[in-house]
């Protein structure tokens, strides 16, 4: 039987009383905003005349970047991003003007008599051309350890390659959109759909001139975020909020589905170049990887997420000698933002790649050369920090042991042999993924408690909740510290007066910094109440009560060697407020030990890392290209889970949204560098028929030294590497169809289209 | 404008609709039901489901017009008065994880169970395959209908 409570807001969305933003009920005289976007990549505007649009009847505005009372300007830690662009266009879809009117059909119409000539720029699409011409947000990062030049050659043998991935739309359910209410003394309440309050209030302040304090946002929940509500959210709510605060009314901005695929960041590509040095064995001796990334029109987190996929260039493999470098690039698309993994699949997809093709150099098993590279516990990561505990291998032991992994190749062997058309293959993939915002100063959170004369208990921290059941995991948290029911305690909305100041919910870290903040504040209130309880059940025996001899459980305050002596909380804290005793707390918790020196390359970045390992099973049809997931087998480390359906819930979801970029989700642009699958129908995320035939998914629930709150850890992020092991599966499953000679060249994401180039092209050398 | 009569959620209601307002549109704007979404705006998501006469419909490629004289239930109608096993299942095994799915989901899911008592695994996905979810990766929607069906044999 199930024992936790459930989902905080469960009952809610079961019965479709769940409010998203904007789904209260509308305030007075509100505005719709609609746009003109961009219809070109690159081009210098000559003329935007919007006053054929105001001459329309019902239209309250028409606002461009004249209009900007404070600086045009969004960029959050490298300031390059207008607002509303003054001269030069920098991607198709870009917001160029906005109207507002009571009517959204007038507003639409609006938009049509907006006025634009432009000459068109050359448009840079192409990572290489962005290199070439050295479009860098920044200079080159690198990351060293060892002599890799050295190494490499003195190495047995050596390989070198490119290897690419590409975009990923977010596609969450709830299109981007904001609430922007004006108040009394030139105040602003935005209810954004924003997984960073902190920035939008910050750069809205900015870009109105007016102090952070008239600025509140308020989040209640997201209908999905996935890292596209991190940053790419704030463009939207101070348009929003914009338009709320010249015209002095209510300012609906909400995104269509088209509007949204066209004119918002994706995942990041990237290409990325390789030399590898390995002995006999598949020992990598020596890596020398340039990662390059199409960061799109403005900076956005493209060198954060950078970052992170240099940090992870080595996944789960020690390697002595390594050179990392990193270059993000200017393009002309839609600014690339963060996506669940923020740059550390990319990353791990390239050395996956690059163990792929040693272990058919060799003519080993990939699974062997995998083991034969695997971090131990002691070795040190290529950027200084230790590895100080890992279960790597036995995880590994494990997921051979629940896949049956011996039987399982010799039987996909057979099937293959039999089969002319239908072919199989097992891909695998483990991950190391490192916990903790690589820009150490996000790794601080707060939180907010009250608890009512009545015994009931409100918890505000600063983690937005977007699916992922942070506030869950939070009342959990908070249930257990003060030993009261889950059902007494409301997580509220992420608000900034009573929650400033908050880092983005992102990095997976939502839970572990909002958490433990959390945790921080009940405890401070059990300290005070066990007190008050230790005093007032004193007097109930003849024996002075310590406050150790106190525990908080079962919505009572009672004696640990006399259970049967208690204080119910309600009449507990209905004493404190009586004794004039505090009943509400400020929590704050600042992830220790996390620094990284950039210049230098080296530091202790990560808090801990996150383990595990994939094996899946597929089946191309070799004549249409069509793929079938098979079997999926997952051993997830969790460490002791705050709440295992909720960790099982992310784990898969992670999983099957990888998939989804591994093998279905691409979205080209045409020559004006306009993303041509602009909904569902052309864009192909997982369905239900998508489902593995058999998915086994194991937590590691082992207590970890290294883990964070209440011993568990972070689990958004790491389970998403876990759909690559299907890219993989899928290659050696074309890689079936012929004698072997030639390694199978699989486009990514391997769609059937490029299942079925691959089958051709292996099919021509074998001939 | 015209005025339109039906049955929403089991009671009468009137609401003046222009021809070219969708049902999805009218229901949300105009009459305070708020549990069918928008998703994608063009009947490719499932979010924005609910049942006429019974049968699962994308609300946004039905003009309001068209549902005149006819019987609505979203899934504010559907919780009444008390949860339905499904929805308790839904809760039970975590069926959903931002909840903009959810509705569109349960609606799908109840028309399935409503004509078949005790589908299987592939009567689950074709009913299902109209309805994208981001977030839970499907496996738990998946059990929790076939906890319904099982528990239903018993």
């Amino acid at each position: 039987m199930k024992k936790l409570p459930w989902h905080i807001n469960g009952r809610l969305h079961v019965t479709g009383t769940s409010k998203f933003i904007g789904e209260d009920s509308k305030p007075e005289g509100l505005l719709y905003a609609r746009f003109l976007l961009s219809p070109v990549a690159h081009a210098t505007i000559i003329k935007l005349d919007v006053s054929k649009a105001l001459e329309l009847a019902n239209i309250t505005a028409v606002l461009t970047y004249k209009d900007v009372p404070g600086v045009n300007q969004i960029g959050h830690v490298i300031k390059d991003e207008p607002l509303f662009p003054e001269k030069e266009i920098m991607y198709a879809g870009q917001p160029l003007a906005m109207v507002l009117s009571p009517y959204p059909l007038v507003a639409d119409k609006a938009v049509k008599l907006i006025e634009l000539e432009y000459k068109e720029l050359h448009p840079i699409f192409d990572i290489d051309e962005a290199d070439k011409k050295k479009q860098w947000y920044i200079p080159e990062r690198k990351i060293e350890n060892g002599k890799v030049q050295t190494a490499l050659k003195t190495a047995k043998h050596t390989l070198s390659g490119v290897v690419e991935s590409s975009n990923q739309e977010h596609f969450y359910m709830e299109t981007q959109r904001c609430w922007a209410i004006p108040g009394e003394d030139n105040t602003l309440t935005l209810y954004s759909a924003t997984q960073s309050t902190m920035e939008v209030q910050e750069v809205m302040s900015h870009v109105l001139g007016i102090p952070a304090n008239q600025i509140v946002l308020d989040v209640r929940r997201l209908g999905g975020a996935f890292g596209g509500k991190e940053r790419a959210g704030t463009l939207w709510a101070c348009l929003a909020g914009l338009g709320a605060f010249i015209t002095q009314k209510p300012v609906e901005v909400k995104l269509d589905r088209v509007e949204d695929m066209l004119a918002t960041g994706k995942r990041h590509p990237y290409k990325s170049r390789y030399k590898v040095g390995f002995d006999d064995k598949g020992k990598i001796t020596a890596y020398d990887i340039e990662l390059l990334a199409n960061g799109g029109a403005y900076a956005d987190l493209s060198v954060a997420i950078l970052e992170r996929a240099m940090f992870h260039a080595e996944n789960a493999y020690h390697i002595p000698d390594i050179c990392i470098r990193g270059r993000a690039c200017r393009t002309n698309l839609p600014p690339n933002t963060a996506f669940r993994g923020f740059g550390a699949p990319q990353g791990i997809f390239v050395i996956e790649k690059v163990i792929e093709q040693i272990a058919y150099e060799l003519k080993l098993d990939p699974l062997e050369v995998r083991l034969t590279n695997l971090y131990k516990t002691g070795d040190i990561a290529p950027y200084g920090q230790p590895i100080k505990e890992t279960n790597l291998r036995s995880l590994f032991s494990r997921l051979k042991s629940i896949s049956d992994y011996d039987q399982l190749k010799l039987s996909v062997d057979k099937f293959n042999g039999h089969h002319e058309t239908l072919k199989q293959g097992i891909g695998i993939v483990p991950v190391k993924f490192g916990i903790s915002f690589t820009t150490a100063l996000l790794n601080q959170g707060s939180a907010l408690i009250w608890i009512y004369i009545d015994g009931t208990v409100s918890v505000t921290t600063g983690g937005i909740e977007m699916g992922q059941e942070v506030n869950s995991k939070i009342a959990l948290i908070v249930a257990k510290v003060l030993g009261i029911s889950f059902d007494n305690i409301r997580v509220e909305s992420s608000n900034s007066q009573r929650v400033g100041n908050a880092s983005p919910t992102a990095a997976s870290t939502g839970s572990d910094i909002n958490g433990n903040a959390a945790r921080v504040a009940a405890e401070q209130l059990r300290e005070r109440l066990v007190k008050l309880a230790a005093e007032l059940l004193s007097k109930k025996t003849n024996k002075r009560l310590k406050d150790s001899d106190i525990l908080m459980a079962d919505d009572k305050a009672l004696v640990k060697t006399n259970p049967k002596l208690a204080v119910s909380f309600p009449d507990l804290i209905r004493t404190a407020y009586n004794s004039r005793i505090a009943l509400g707390a400020h929590g704050y918790y600042a992830t220790p030990e996390v620094h990284f020196d950039r210049e230098k390359g080296k530091g202790h970045p990560f808090a801990y890392y996150v383990y595990g390992a994939a094996l899946v099973i597929v089946e191309i049809d070799t004549l249409t290209g069509n793929s079938r997931l098979l079997d999926t087998y997952i051993v997830h480390e969790t460490a002791p889970s705050l709440h295992d359906d909720i960790d099982r819930g992310q784990i898969i979801g992670a999983f099957i949204q990888s998939m989804g970029w591994c093998t279905m989700e691409d979205i080209p642009h045409d020559d004006k560098g306009r993303y041509l699958a602009l909904s569902p129908s052309t864009y192909k995320i997982p369905g239900i028929r998508d489902l593995p035939e058999k998915m086994v998914v194991e937590m590691v629930q082992t207590p970890c030294k290294q883990a964070s709150v209440m011993g568990s850890k972070a689990v958004g992020e790491p389970p998403f590497i876990y759909g690559e092991a299907v890219w993989f599966a899928l290659q050696h499953a074309v890689q079936a169809v012929g004698t072997g000679k030639d390694l199978a060249q699989l486009k990514f994401p391997a769609t059937p289209e490029a299942i079925l180039m691959a089958i051709e092209m292996i099919k021509i050398k074998s001939k | 404008m015209a005025k339109i009569k039906f049955i929403l959620n089991n009671e009468m209601r009137t609401v003046d609709v222009e021809p070219n307002e969708t049902l999805l549109d009218v229901l949300r704007d105009k009459m305070g039901v708020k549990s069918p979404k928008c998703g994608c705006d063009r009947g490719d998501c499932g979010a924005c489901a609910v049942m006429i006469d019974g049968k699962s419909v994308r609300s946004c490629l039905v003009f309001a017009i068209e549902v005149n004289g006819q019987e609505v239930t979203t899934l504010e109608g559907i919780s009444q008065p008390k949860l339905t096993k499904l929805q308790e299942a839904f809760i039970q095994f975590n069926s959903f994880q931002c909840g903009y799915c959810a509705p569109g989901v349960i609606i799908s899911a109840t028309e399935l169970l409503n004509n078949n008592p005790h589908p299987d695994l592939e009567e689950i996905k074709e009913a299902l395959s109209g309805n994208l979810c981001r977030c839970t990766g499907y496996q738990p929607i998946f059990e929790a209908i076939m906890d319904v069906s099982r528990k239903r044999k018993k």
